[in-house]
This record gives structure tokens, C-alpha cells and sequence, in this order.
């Protein structure tokens, strides 16, 4: 009797001295990787300037000042006196408030067409993977087809088809209202940003499916699954709270540099004309404007060029130290 | 090999035939099209379209025959007439489509009005197709008819007078992509953790971060903008020929649209393509050299008492390039994106460009034929690299 007394009073932190949480763990290692934090402050900077853009921003990103179009930045506006921090664009309006806006939308499109995507690929490789025979057949030989046509002219294409013809999509309107709640836009001009989400989201969970398909594949054959089984567990319960959780590192990396890659998708789609269209500010319509007047006025094409160029970087630092931190096999 | 290759064969057919009904589909349930602006036009009043006028546009975009028909005609380019058959025709009555359809006004329950088609004035037979201008089809490189960029000439002529500016890009991209991207990437692997492997290694993940489009405008502004501004010799912008002469300090007089002006104006754009490139190439081949290094037989090499020299070009580096095949066989289709951009940005007049102007107005023929031979590109890339897999590796056979 005395002896199971003694047992039960050994403190946990005595019975396991190294026991760390996951996450601690996750933590160190990620930040042992110097580029990666960095890269990870610029990117939470420019979430926090998206999410505060309306307090930031001196103006509405289409405000129209007549007569001072291609004001120099730190510029002061004649009829005002308002300062124009990074000047004004080619028809008078505040290019550091047009900046600030086209944050929140850029990182919006980024960030929903990264969820959707990684929630379809992730349901759709899980399925394939786990059930196979027919349906992995029949959804791995889509999946492979569609990623041997060329992304980006595909891309265009639907998204020119998309843009010209807005009614084809039916978009419900609870998500326009909404996502226009997210992005302070008009009705009108979300409908636009919504359909470019939809485009990039369509192509977009077609690696993040193969990619979980093989970690299903991998994941099927282990002793805890056919545990499970064992147990009585059915198909959806095994998916979602064995599988997926096991798969879930790679996805992770994944994503974060999806976030990055789509940033500059949709940068480019807009910088090409056929993305996201002008009165609504993106980062990449900016620099399409811009292109027309460098050789004038050489800073506008730097502005909202450089924050596309930090965000991929960001993106790729931060993806490849979580695919360090999250890899327990790697030694650091 | 040969019954893997004619397997394969067929799998392409299959691909392609898929992807060609699949670019068909987009190109036929977006709404709009040739007819649009007609319909544009017949509103508005300026100019009056006859009845007759709508059926002849109609029947010259085969917009009178029924999908199906029009599926074929423009994938191969049959049925161009009755079918013969020891010199006799059979199914000539055979009605394949509309050249007239009634249109009735139809207003729906909700109490909008509607244009449905209840009928046809006007029927099209299979005999009536005979003397009509037939595509040879898209298999045999026939993309048919320009909705817009050139009206009613083919789209072939139009790819043609672009693919040289293209091709041109694209083999000065690749040949220098190849030739710094290689010794960079051998050198940088067999310098590991030298200051010139870190230096190489973060700057390589900077250009292949770098979007191409903020990359060439950086390049413009630097030896385009900055350096004319300052007086240095400077690099012409835009276009592939110029249209005026212009001079170049220290350099001299340069004549518009001569050869020299042509290669000065190529000199950014294939830097930027070249840039996207040699990021990835290098780093693949630093990472497959890494690895090989580490073998038994390179060690086996070196014990040999070989020098250092041999050891990697012809040990370490015959085998390190194998799975580098990959990505440089398909770097010959996803340069066609990369052209895309770069063209766009250069204002040079290649098939990217054309690309882009085509589906700014909406001229979809002229995409489809492009997305089309992008995707026969690949298809051919993959092909090819199965092949020459077992070129270079005795190890792996086809079967």
C-alpha cells in the first residue's frame, strides 16, 4: 500500500525532466534560423499594416487631389498643405494611402486563396489517397493532366474569360458582402477579387493534393492506423484526427510558401491587365500603371514594387525555416 | 522500348486530344465571342447590319453549326462535304446546323425578356459545306480564324510572324542559363560552406524569389533610365528594333533596325529570363552535386589517386546531371510562361506578348492556339525526357 503512495507522489517534471512541448519545440528551432525570423517580422509588419490600413492611410485610396497628379514623395499638396508621404499617382491620388489599401487586398486574396486551396487539396488528396482504387485513379489522373497545361497562360486565360463575363461564376452574395466587409471595397469591385480568389484557388489545390495523397499513402500503411481500425474507428474519423494531423508539417510549409506564390500570382495577373482592375488598388495594377510613367517619374514603379518582392521573399525564408523547425529528423 | 514508346505515343494522343477538348469547351461556353461586338453594333444605330449580314458573320465564324460538327471541323478538320464514297455522296441532306435560327422575344417568369431560338429559317446540310473554307484542323497545326487582332486572317499567320522574335528570346535565355548556371552550381558545391557558397546561396534565393515583372522594371530603370540619364552607355528599351537612331555614349551611332540594335534591345529581357533560370539551376545542380559527392565510387575515385579535377567532371558531375535533365527539358515549355511576363514588361513583340494582347480583346482563337502548343510542348518534354533517361542512365529501362 505504502509503495503505489510513493508512486503517485513523484512530480511529472521528476518522471520526465525533458519533456518539452511540441510547440516550444517548434519555436526554437524556427528561430534558430536568423533569415526566417526577420523574413517572419516583415511579413507580421505587413499583416498589421493591412489590418490597420484605414488608420494608416492619410486619405481613401481613391481620393482624388485635381491638379497635383506625380507629386514627389514628402511632397506638399499646394491647395492643402497636406503632406503626400510617397507623393501622388498619375491621376492626384495619395500613393501611400493607395499602398496601404492594396495591402489588405493583396494579403486578402493571398490568404483566402491559401486556405481555400489547402482545404480542397487536403480533403481531395486524403480522399484519394485513402480509399484508392477508382477514385484515386479517376482524381490523381485529373489532377496530373491539369498540371501538365502550362499554370499561368491557363490561369490568364480563365481569368480574362472570368473578368469579361463576371455573371458566369454565381458568387453567393453573403461571400461578396463579406469579403467586402474584409477588404473596405464596394460590392461592385469585390466581385472582381473574389472571382481572382476562385481562379487561383482552382489551380492552386492541385500540388497540395498530390502532396497529401502521398503522405495518405505513407500514413496508410502504419501500425496506429490499422490501430485504429482495430478500435472500431470508421474512414472520416481515421482522416481527420490520424492522418491529417500526421501529414500535417509538409502541409504546412506548403502553405506558407503558397501564401508567398500567391501574392505574386495574383501581383502578376493584376500587373498583366488581367487580375484585379484599377480603382481598386493592388500592388500589382500600381506597378502596371506605373510602368507607363518610369521614365518620368523612376519612383513609382519602386513603390509598389518592393513590397511584392519582400512579401515572396518573406514568404520563401519563412517556409523554408519551418521546413527546418518542423523536420524532427533534422539535427540543428 | 519500342512497345514503350508506342504506348506512349498513344498517351499523348490522349493527353493532347483532352486538352484540346478542353480548351474547345472554355473557348465555346464563354459568353461573347466574335458576334458580340456585331450585336454592339446593332444597337447602338451607327451602321445598319442586315439580317443577311449577321447569317454570312455567322457562317464565316461556323457559328451556324451545331457543336459537335464544329468540335470536328476544327480539331481535324472534317466533315468539309458529303461523305463520298466510290464516287458517291452519301448523308448530302444531313442538316449539321442553322444558318438562320427564328428569335423570339420570351419574357420569363421573373419579368426579364429573353432572346430564345424556337425555330430555323434556314437549315444547314452536310452537302451545303462543300466550297466552304475548312480549317485543316488543330492536330495538323491549323488554329483557325482571328476574332479580332486580324480580322479574318488565320491565327497561324499570326503566331508565325511572332515565333522567330520568341525563339530568338528563348535559346539566348537558355544557352546562357546553362552556361552560368552550371559552373556556379559545380562550383558552389565543391566550395561548400566557402564565403562564396553563402554569398551564392542567399543570392540565389533572392532571384528565384524576385518576380520577374518588378525584376525587369528594376533593369530598366537602372540601364535604361538611370544610366542614359547620367550619360553612360545605356541599353534601349522596348521592342525588338527601334524606330528611330539614336547614339550611344562611347559605343557611337546605332541604326534603327539594324542588327546590333536588335541584340542591344535583346540584352534585358533575357537577362530576366535567364535570371529565373539560373536561380533554380543552380541551386539544383549545387544540391545534386552535394549528394553524389558523398558516394561510394567518387571516394572510390579519389582513392584511385585521379585529381581532384577528373574526380568531379567525370565522376561526380556526369552523375549529378542526371536528375538535372528534368528540369532543363521542361524549362523549354515553362519558359513559354516566363515569356509571358518578360515580353510584357519588354514590350517585345514575341508570342507572350501576343498572348496578352490577344485576351485583352478577347480574341480566343489566337489564346487557345498558344495554351495549345504550350501544352504539345510539354507533352513532347516529357516524352523526351523518358528518353533520354535512358540515354544518359544505362540503369533505368522503358518499359
Amino acid at each position: 500500500m505504502t509503495t503505489t503512495a510513493k508512486v503517485v507522489e513523484i512530480l511529472p517534471a521528476e518522471a520526465m525532466p525533458e519533456e518539452q512541448n511540441q510547440v516550444k519545440i517548434v519555436v526554437q528551432r524556427f528561430s534558430r534560423h536568423r533569415l526566417a525570423l526577420v523574413s517572419l517580422v516583415v511579413v507580421v509588419g505587413v499583416f498589421l499594416v493591412s489590418v490597420f490600413a484605414p488608420q494608416i492611410a492619410p486619405l481613401r485610396p481613391d481620393e482624388i487631389e485635381v491638379g497635383n497628379s506625380f507629386a514627389a514623395p514628402l511632397s506638399a499638396s499646394e491647395d492643402t498643405g497636406m503632406r503626400h508621404w510617397l507623393g501622388t499617382d498619375q491621376i492626384g491620388r495619395d500613393y501611400l494611402s493607395r499602398l496601404v489599401y492594396a495591402a489588405r487586398i493583396s494579403v486578402t486574396v493571398a490568404v483566402t486563396a491559401t486556405l481555400s486551396s489547402t482545404v480542397i487539396g487536403v480533403t481531395v488528396g486524403a480522399i484519394s489517397g485513402y480509399y484508392g482504387g477508382r477514385v484515386d485513379a479517376v482524381l490523381s489522373r485529373f489532377v496530373e493532366f491539369m498540371l501538365t497545361i502550362p499554370q499561368l497562360p491557363l490561369l490568364l486565360i480563365v481569368s480574362s474569360i472570368l473578368l469579361q463575363n463576371p455573371e458566369t461564376l454565381p458568387i453567393p452574395q453573403v461571400i461578396i458582402r463579406f469579403m467586402s466587409g474584409i477588404m473596405l471595397l464596394p460590392e461592385s469591385q469585390t466581385r472582381q477579387a473574389v472571382l481572382i480568389i476562385a481562379v487561383l484557388t482552382a489551380f492552386g489545390w492541385l500540388v497540395t493534393s498530390q502532396l497529401m495523397r502521398g503522405m495518405v499513402l505513407a500514413l496508410r500503411e502504419q501500425q496506429f492506423v490499422e490501430a485504429a481500425r482495430a478500435l472500431g474507428a470508421n474512414d472520416i474519423y481515421i482522416i481527420f484526427r490520424h492522418m491529417v494531423p500526421n501529414a500535417m508539417a509538409p502541409i504546412i510549409v506548403e502553405a506558407s510558401l503558397a501564401l508567398g506564390a500567391y501574392g505574386v500570382t495574383e501581383a502578376a495577373l493584376s500587373f498583366l491587365g488581367l487580375g484585379i482592375q484599377d480603382p481598386t488598388p493592388t500592388w500589382g495594377n500600381m506597378l502596371a500603371a506605373a510602368q507607363a510613367y518610369m521614365f518620368e517619374h523612376p519612383w513609382l514603379p519602386l513603390i509598389p514594387g518592393l513590397p511584392i518582392f519582400f512579401w515572396a521573399l518573406s514568404f520563401n525564408f519563412v517556409g523554408d525555416g519551418l521546413r527546418d523547425a518542423l523536420d524532427p529528423r533534422l539535427k540543428l | 522500348m519500342t512497345s514503350y514508346l508506342i504506348r506512349r505515343v498513344f498517351q499523348m494522343t490522349f493527353v493532347l486530344f483532352f486538352s484540346a477538348i478542353a480548351s474547345y469547351a472554355l473557348l465555346n461556353f464563354a459568353p461573347g465571342g466574335p458576334l458580340q461586338f456585331l450585336t454592339e453594333i446593332q444597337q447602338s444605330g451607327r451602321m445598319r447590319i442586315t439580317a443577311d449580314d449577321v447569317a454570312r458573320i455567322r457562317a464565316y465564324f461556323e457559328l451556324d453549326l451545331i457543336l459537335p460538327v464544329r468540335f470536328t471541323r476544327w480539331l481535324i478538320g472534317l466533315p468539309n462535304g458529303p461523305l463520298a464514297l466510290g464516287g458517291q455522296e452519301y448523308f448530302g441532306d444531313l442538316v449539321v446546323g442553322c444558318r438562320k435560327p427564328i428569335e423570339e422575344q420570351v419574357t420569363g417568369a421573373d419579368g426579364r425578356t429573353a432572346t430564345e431560338v424556337t425555330g430555323c429559317e434556314e437549315e444547314v446540310t452536310l452537302a451545303s459545306l462543300k466550297g466552304r473554307r475548312t480549317s485543316r484542323g488543330v492536330l495538323f497545326g491549323d488554329f483557325g480564324l482571328s476574332w479580332q487582332m486580324l480580322r479574318d486572317r488565320p491565327v497561324s499567320t499570326l503566331i508565325k510572324t511572332r515565333f522567330p522574335r520568341t525563339l530568338q528570346l528563348m535559346s539566348a535565355a537558355y544557352a546562357l542559363s546553362l552556361l552560368v548556371g552550371l559552373p556556379l552550381g559545380i562550383y558552389s558545391a565543391v566550395r561548400q560552406y566557402s564565403r562564396f557558397d553563402y554569398v551564392f546561396t542567399s543570392l540565389s534565393f533572392i532571384g528565384q524569389s524576385m518576380p520577374t515583372f518588378f525584376f525587369g522594371i528594376l533593369m530598366i530603370l537602372f540601364f535604361g533610365v538611370f544610366l542614359h540619364g547620367v550619360g553612360w552607355p545605356y541599353l534601349p528599351v522596348g521592342n525588338a528594333v527601334g524606330v528611330k537612331d539614336y547614339v550611344i555614349p562611347l559605343v557611337g551611332k546605332i541604326d534603327a533596325g539594324s542588327l546590333t540594335d536588335n541584340l542591344l534591345r535583346m540584352i534585358m529581357p533575357v537577362a530576366v529570363l535567364a535570371m529565373v533560370n539560373v536561380a533554380g539551376w543552380s541551386r539544383y545542380v549545387r544540391a545534386s552535386m552535394l549528394e553524389v559527392m558523398r558516394q561510394d565510387y567518387v571516394r572510390t575515385a579519389r582513392a584511385k589517386g585521379l585529381i581532384e579535377q577528373v574526380v568531379i567532371m567525370r565522376h561526380a558531375l556526369r552523375n549529378a546531371l542526371i536528375p538535372f535533365l528534368t528540369i532543363v527539358v521542361f524549362a523549354i515549355p515553362a519558359m513559354f510562361g516566363g515569356a509571358i511576363i518578360t515580353e510584357t514588361v519588354f514590350n517585345w513583340p514575341g508570342m507572350g506578348r501576343l498572348f496578352i494582347d490577344a485576351l485583352g480583346r478577347y480574341d480566343y482563337p489566337v489564346a487557345m492556339a498558344l495554351l495549345f502548343i504550350t501544352a504539345v510542348l510539354t507533352v513532347f518534354a516529357t516524352l523526351l525526357r523518358d528518353v533520354l533517361y535512358t540515354v544518359v542512365d544505362p540503369r533505368i529501362r522503358l518499359t
